[in-house]
């Protein structure tokens, strides 16, 4: 495999010569570090400003890369392994053999995830001050959380605003106020002993319409004008004048 | 549809409200939606913004996971790391994780099991990790003998390696016959 190193994404293709070294992926021995060392100071030279943080950063991957490099001329010893990379052989089963072609594209992924949060990591955003909370499989914590953001969302959606309530006593029209529908409700039993309310609400079906009728009839119940009685359950309401 | 310049720079300016309180990347549907306008008209806000903060300003656009974030220039990143150096998300994964993190990300949803198949090794601590950092989340259980659990990446991985949606990573073809990641 050859890796060219130029001066464009200097330093992606470092970190990718490093990692391609680490894995062993690349020979060691084919690293030419004086080489990479010249076209950092064409680099340099190409470069109008350069910051310490840069350079410093520059010297800390060069001694990466040389280490990498001295490391990779000796066998590796199982102490040289980190922490995490202490992994225990699985058994597979027949079908499940792993083999290098495999793992090979999800390697260079892992260099490319590399490169990508080394670009990433030169952007700095608003900080969050509430760190998001941590959580296990199955913690009660962030099943809490999930359950009240749900139940949050829905009310959000169905929940009428304050806006819509006073929308909906407005007075519109002085015909649909509770006062006048109490009168009209008492023009109506004048004629006919008893209504039901449908017929009370006629062909008219619009919110604040249903409910000054109803706020009506319950106020004329209140005050002993009406009896209100409904015969059966989700049935319709009779209204009858009281005697 | 064209838009008037005015309204552009109207709308512009709204947006800019919202990316400068906003902590997370904020979806242009989002926008589209607070704003009452539609998406082109937010597209187009968003490239004069990003243009001009490019020109002159030290500060950018970034499009990460589905959505647009006020961010530093890359270029500015020294002087932000002088002025503190707790800034920022350093991410500090081994090459195992990583490497268990490019396989979910390609194969998700994942078991372990299958993570192992292809790693050859056990795989239990590095998933830990990641879970813990918040870039794998657990997506349900995979129906067959034991319901193992499957595994998906984050929005928070979308986040952390500045990628707009997981459309944006190479094929494993790519990676395959290429090798180039640059």
């Amino acid at each position: 495999m050859t890796v060219k190193v130029d001066y464009e994404n200097f330093y992606d293709t470092l970190i990718t010569l490093i990692n391609l070294l680490e894995s062993r992926q690349i020979e060691a021995s084919q690293v030419n570090v004086s080489e990479v060392i010249k076209v950092y100071a064409s680099y340099l030279l190409r470069s109008e400003k350069m910051s310490l943080s840069e350079i410093a950063e520059f010297l800390t991957k060069a001694a990466t890369l040389v280490l990498s490099k001295v490391r990779a001329l000796f066998p590796q010893t199982a102490d040289e392994i980190g922490e995490e990379d202490k992994e225990e052989d699985v058994t597979l089963d027949a079908s499940g053999t792993p083999s290098s072609t495999s793992l090979h594209p999800f390697r260079v992924a892992a260099i490319y995830f590399e490169i990508l949060s080394y670009r990433r990591s030169k952007h700095f955003t608003r900080q969050v001050e509430e760190v998001r909370p941590l959580y296990e499989v199955g913690d009660l914590y962030f099943l809490a959380s999930l359950w009240w953001s749900l139940i949050n969302k829905f009310n959000s959606k169905t929940k009428p605003s304050a806006q819509d309530m006073v929308n909906l006593l407005i007075k519109e029209d002085p015909e649909e106020t509770i006062e006048a529908r109490i009168e009209d409700i008492k023009n109506s039993l004048s004629r006919r002993k008893e209504l039901t309310l449908l017929e009370l609400l006629k062909d008219k079906t619009g919110k604040s319409f249903v409910v000054s009728t109803i706020v009506a009839l319950l106020e004329l119940a209140r005050i002993g004008i009406i009896y209100l009685n409904q015969k059966q359950q989700f049935g319709d309401i009779y209204v009858k004048l009281k005697e | 549809m064209s838009n008037s310049r005015n309204e552009i720079k109207k709308v512009a300016r709204e947006i800019e409200a919202i990316l400068f309180v906003s902590t997370e990347p904020v979806k242009t549907a989002e926008l589209a939606n607070a704003l009452s306008v539609d998406h082109e008209t937010v597209e187009e806000a968003i490239r004069c913004i990003k243009d001009h903060y490019d020109l002159h300003h030290g500060i950018t656009l970034i499009n990460v996971a589905g959505g647009w974030q006020m961010a530093t220039a890359s270029d500015l990143s020294d002087v932000i790391e002088n002025y503190n150096s707790s800034y920022g998300y350093k991410l500090r994964l081994s090459k195992a994780a990583m490497e268990a993190l490019a396989i979910i990300a390609y194969k998700q949803p994942i078991t372990r099991t299958e993570i192992e198949e292809i790693r050859g090794v056990r795989s239990d601590k590095v998933l830990e990790t990641l879970l813990s950092s918040g870039l794998i989340r657990v997506a349900g259980r995979k129906k067959g003998t034991g319901l193992p659990l499957l595994y998906r990446t984050t929005q928070e991985f979308l986040e952390v390696f500045g990628l707009n949606s997981l459309s944006e990573l190479p094929t494993e073809e790519e990676l395959i016959n290429e090798g180039n990641v640059t």
